[in-house]
């Protein structure tokens, strides 16, 4: 017989046959395959005694799912794993930063003088590309290598699921999973890891929700900038006894906007462009493992770190030589930085921004850490202001607030403006890495575009809105 | 003179290694290609680690391998690649993990397939077990986590499980780097047919279900002689899984064996 | 009617004169299948067109002989059956695929099956249909036509005619008009639910829940009573009434638990015969954790309603 009609009749054969057996095919295998499972199991395990350990895993679980203990437990040791995060990673960071922008920085330029190298050839690569690697490196690298090990041995010891659990109520009424609760949490060490954790939520729907939406967790290369500006800007209008109060409460205030906005955004998605996605619900608790520190360190260093840490570099370096040119490339008297701050000035006086502030965050979509120093830097470019920064294209950072203060003011910063960056930087696109690992992990243009043009929108809406507010008062 | 073209058989779509490239495995100076199975957190990262001397993260929820490991090792002379498939629960939705482990194992038509099992939760391990048994033949179950089942005063009567599935089965603790030894022996052992499976089917299917899938066992072993996983095959045809229905229309079911 | 004729005419909505003829002609189906006559103004009554709109369609149908008009009220031909049957199984194969392999809310499927019956080609709902198993039945328990144009009769009675004490399977709950069909799905009635219905207290009962039914609800669901000889399952409750410290069984899952939703339950171990008991309570009382087949898994309530159990007694192991 002709092979192709065999294989057509088999296929009709077949699909007639399941029109006979009809829905019930699917539930009566599972049934058959556990009763075998069952049957086997009755003959070849052995239970002797009380389980003693389940116990133990019970009694775990009454206590860090109780309606008293629950949520204490659970916040403590996400404060204790961000705080940790926060304040350990300063002290390498600084030690970073001393290496890498201080010493290495003018040890190569010392060595590209000594070489004879053109101007704009060790611009283009010491004060370009090096530079905004050095920056994403040292700001980056150890917030992630503390945060990201601490969460692994959560995760490896079996409470992050209990999390899932304990928080799904709320998650479930904006239409996304519980799990979403640990993405989003991996979303304030970094978004795009936040993104690929999102793998762990098997419900088509709710993982769109919590990819989309995980750019709204103030992610570690955000945090610096509130807490700069908040203390410059916010804190200086209390009196000093209660400076540190009100900045902490300002930064505060906007990550916790961000958890708000991360709810709603998920509702109105629910409701709106994901409407249609398959959804499901299954979340399965595993038993408690005791963790193995060492290897787990060793492990999320490699797994997660690392790889994070290489994509961004991949982004921070060509976005670092895209800086220097953008300065030191004139178009008739002034260079096209300043052809573009002045192109997008007025709009961004409309919405309580400048024209600096946007170029910046144009140039640092690849990291949200070099957004200060690109801001200082153009600020000094174009600014009436001398003795700050060293050179056109050069970023660089203040050692003193009051200095940083001065600059910015000069720059023609106002209050209003500290406000809206500080939201700005709370609501704009994700950094490219981690637009880049959206559209990995979704596959799909559409879902990229709405994740990245979305919250510029609503960034603009937002700042332009407080902007009007602010003017009337 | 030296023929370096490419035989007819390297090329043509039924020769196994062709579907394994197709899967994204390079198999050149390789001798085996094993494939890790289990149901999420049975420690499989862990015996995947202890097999190939790598550090693959190991999570302690479901899930975490997404998409596909990749390691290789020696034993006796011979190269072996392996490959850690999603942790799963069954083979018989539609989640990508599940679509990722099955197309594996049924494409692409591994040696051997290691089924890490926890041994303090076997009865719902075997669910996924048994599913992998009706596809192919060449298995052995690993019964991992056995001192932390022992911890819990439970025992698995081991050769009474391995007459029941038909396959061998070596009991570990992958993270004391135990056992391991005569798993890498039995998978060994397998490879090369010095141990022959006779793996569980799937039994108490209501009848009249079970008439109709022999029924269409039969045609798909006529179209197909010698055909391995025909009944599971019908199965899946039954339960109206696209891409089976895919892959027979465009043939890719022919026996190579 | 008036209101939305006006709000058409506001938005310049262009309504193509096919999807006014079939709908016509689903109209006439489904009067006819009541018994009931039809004429220009009971179209005119039930359908959103103008009335220019709805006489040029009529003039239409009977220029192209699907119906005929004999003494004032319009009758089907075989053209026009064959036309309305096969939009019908366009509809219900759409919600059917709706249900199994789209997110979209139970009160949504009929809207939007009400749109695409008047895209879909025929060749693309065939091959919905074999993706989806050759379905027989909507989701609504509605017979589908098949593709040569049977359509069964959907068998039973409505449950308004109910007026002793019995028990009774349901097997179709009427989506239209939609505001009845919501208060019925609020009240969590599923398909193929066993229902027992006692006059004297009464009440309508399924699987433990007891429901609060007006009039218009009884009359658009359909049941099939079932006699004493018949096997009528007892003590079947929903997962959702069991409480902590109790026992059960599992007798299988609800046909309202569709798609995925469904396969990952059983490949979960939700089938016949698994053993289940609930081990912790989130804090905030939603989802529960329960115990079965040696591993912890959460559902949400909405899940444990559509999970049917029997519960045992505790020594009774």
């Amino acid at each position: 017989m002709d092979k192709d009609s065999a294989i057509k009749s088999l296929l009709e054969e077949a699909a007639e046959t399941r029109w006979e057996i009809g829905q019930e095919f699917h539930d009566k295998l599972s049934e058959s395959i556990y009763q075998n499972a069952a049957h086997i199991a009755d003959r070849t395990v052995i239970k002797e005694g009380q389980k003693e350990n389940f116990n133990i895993d019970r009694t775990i679980d009454s206590i860090v799912t109780s309606p008293i203990w629950g949520f204490p437990i659970m916040f403590c040791v996400l404060a204790v794993v961000l705080w940790l995060t926060i304040i350990g990673s300063n002290y390498p960071s600084q030690f970073l930063a001393f290496l890498l922008l201080d010493n290495a920085y003018e040890w190569l330029r010392a060595f590209a003088i000594d070489l004879g190298t053109p101007w704009w050839l060790s611009g283009f690569l010491i004060d370009g590309v090096f530079l905004s690697l050095a920056w994403v490196i040292s700001v980056m690298l150890p917030p992630m290598a503390i945060f990201f090990p601490l969460f692994t041995i959560l995760e490896d010891l079996g409470y992050l699921p209990r999390i899932a659990f304990n928080l799904d109520a709320l998650f479930r009424k904006s239409g996304a999973h519980g799990k979403q609760a640990l993405t989003m949490s991996m979303g304030f060490g970094c978004n795009a890891a936040g993104v690929i954790a999102t793998r762990i939520i098997d419900s088509p729907r709710e993982r769109l929700i919590a990819i989309i939406t995980n750019n709204f967790s103030l992610c570690n290369g955000r945090w610096p900038t509130q807490i700069l500006l908040g203390t410059i800007f916010i804190g200086q209008m209390v009196p000093d006894s209660y400076q540190s109060l009100v900045s902490t409460a300002s930064v505060i205030g906007v990550a916790l906007l961000g958890i708000g906005l991360t709810f709603a955004s998920s509702w109105a998605l629910s409701k709106t462009f994901l409407k249609g996605e398959v959804s499901s619900f299954t979340l399965e608790l595993p038993p408690y493992r005791k963790p193995r520190i060492l290897q787990t360190i060793y492990t999320s260093l490699i797994d997660r770190t690392l790889i994070v840490l290489w994509r961004a570099c991949v982004f921070a370096a060509p976005a670092g030589a895209v800086i220097w040119l953008v300065c030191n490339i004139t178009i008739g008297d002034t260079s096209i930085a300043n052809h573009l701050i002045y192109l997008m000035d007025n709009f961004g006086l409309l919405i309580g921004l400048n024209g600096v502030i946007l170029l910046a965050y144009v140039l640092a979509i690849p990291a949200n850490e070099i957004v200060i120093p690109t801001i200082l830097m153009l600020t000094v470019m174009t600014a009436p202001i001398t003795g700050y920064g060293s050179g056109d294209g050069v970023m660089f950072e203040l050692d003193s607030l009051g200095n940083t203060h001065e600059v910015l003011v000069a720059g023609g910063w106002t209050l209003l403006t500290a406000i809206n960056v500080m939201l700005f930087s709370l609501i704009h696109n994700p950094c490219s890495t981690t637009i880049y690992t959206i559209y990995k992990e979704t596959n799909s243009v559409r879902w990229t575009t709405l994740a990245s043009i979305g919250p510029v929108i609503l960034g603009f809406i937002v700042c332009f809105v407080v902007a009007q507010i602010y003017y009337m008062l | 003179m030296q023929n370096n073209t490419p035989s007819a058989c390297d090329s043509c779509a039924h020769n196994p290694n062709t579907s394994l490239k197709r899967l994204g495995v390079e198999v050149e100076n390789t001798d085996y290609v094993i494939a890790l199975a289990g149901n999420p957190n049975t420690g499989k990262s862990t015996v995947f680690n202890s097999l190939t001397g790598l550090k693959q993260h190991t999570g302690n929820w479901p899930g975490k391998t997404v998409g596909r490991a990749e390691g290789g090792f020696m034993f006796n002379d011979n190269s072996y690649k392996i490959i850690d498939l999603p942790g799963t629960y069954s083979l018989m939705s539609t989640s990508e993990d599940e679509e990722i482990a099955r197309n594996f194992i049924l494409f692409g038509k591994p040696d051997v397939t290691i089924i890490v099992v926890d041994a303090g939760r076997l009865e719902r391990n075997l669910n996924l077990v048994l599913q992998i048994l009706e596809i192919t033949d060449k298995a052995v179950l690993c019964l991992n986590l056995i001192d932390e089942a022992k911890r819990h005063n439970i025992s698995v009567d081991e050769r009474t499980l391995s007459k029941d599935l038909g396959i061998p089965v070596v009991a570990t603790s992958a993270i004391r780097n135990v056992g391991i030894q005569e798993l890498l022996k039995t998978v060994d052992d397998v490879a090369k047919g010095k141990i022959k499976c006779t793996p569980h089917r799937i039994k108490n299917v209501p009848k009249e279900i079970d008439k109709k899938v022999s029924k269409i066992q039969a045609s798909i072993e006529s179209l197909y002689p010698g055909l391995p996983n025909a009944r599971w095959i019908a199965f899946r045809l039954l339960d109206g899984d696209e891409d089976i229905i895919k892959a027979i229309e465009e043939g890719e079911f022919i026996n190579d064996k | 009617m008036g209101i939305k004729n006006w709000l058409n005419t506001l938005l310049l909505k262009r309504v193509d004169q096919s999807i006014i003829e079939e709908d016509v002609l689903k109209y006439l189906y489904k009067n006819e299948e009541k018994n009931k006559t039809s004429n220009f103004q009971s179209i005119n009554n039930e359908l959103v067109f103008s009335e220019e709109q709805i006489d040029k369609s009529i003039q239409q149908l009977i220029k192209n002989q699907s119906i005929v008009n004999s003494n004032q009220s319009l009758l089907l031909e075989e053209k026009g059956r064959t036309a309305a049957i096969k939009l019908i199984r366009r509809h219900r194969i759409y919600e059917k695929y709706l249900s199994e392999k789209t997110g979209f809310s139970k009160s949504s499927w009929h809207h939007k099956a009400e749109e695409m019956e008047h895209a879909l080609t025929d060749e693309e709902v065939n091959l919905m249909s074999k993706e989806l198993g050759n379905p027989q039945f909507d989701p609504h328990g509605d017979p589908i036509p098949t593709k040569d144009g049977q359509l069964p009769k959907l068998k039973g009675i409505s449950l308004s005619k109910i007026e002793h004490n019995c028990t009774v399977k349901v097997l179709h709950i009427e989506d239209e008009p939609k505001r009845v069909y919501k208060s019925i799905i609020k009240q969590g009635l599923h398909i193929g639910s066993i229902m027992t219905i006692n006059f004297t207290s009464s009440v309508y009962a399924t699987e433990g829940h007891a429901l609060n039914f007006n009039k218009k609800d009884l009359e658009n669901i359909t049941v099939q009573v079932l006699k004493e000889e018949e096997e009528i399952p007892k003590g079947i409750v929903r997962l959702s009434l069991l409480k902590k410290g109790e026992k059960a069984v599992i007798t299988g899952l609800s046909s309202e638990c569709r798609g995925i939703n469904r396969r990952r339950l059983l490949d979960l171990g939700f089938v016949k015969g698994s053993k289940i008991s609930i081990n912790m309570v989130s804090p905030l009382s939603d989802p529960t954790a329960y115990l079965i087949r040696e591993t912890l898994i959460a559902l949400r309530k909405e899940q444990t309603d559509m999970i049917l159990i029997k519960k045992i007694n505790n020594d009774a192991e």
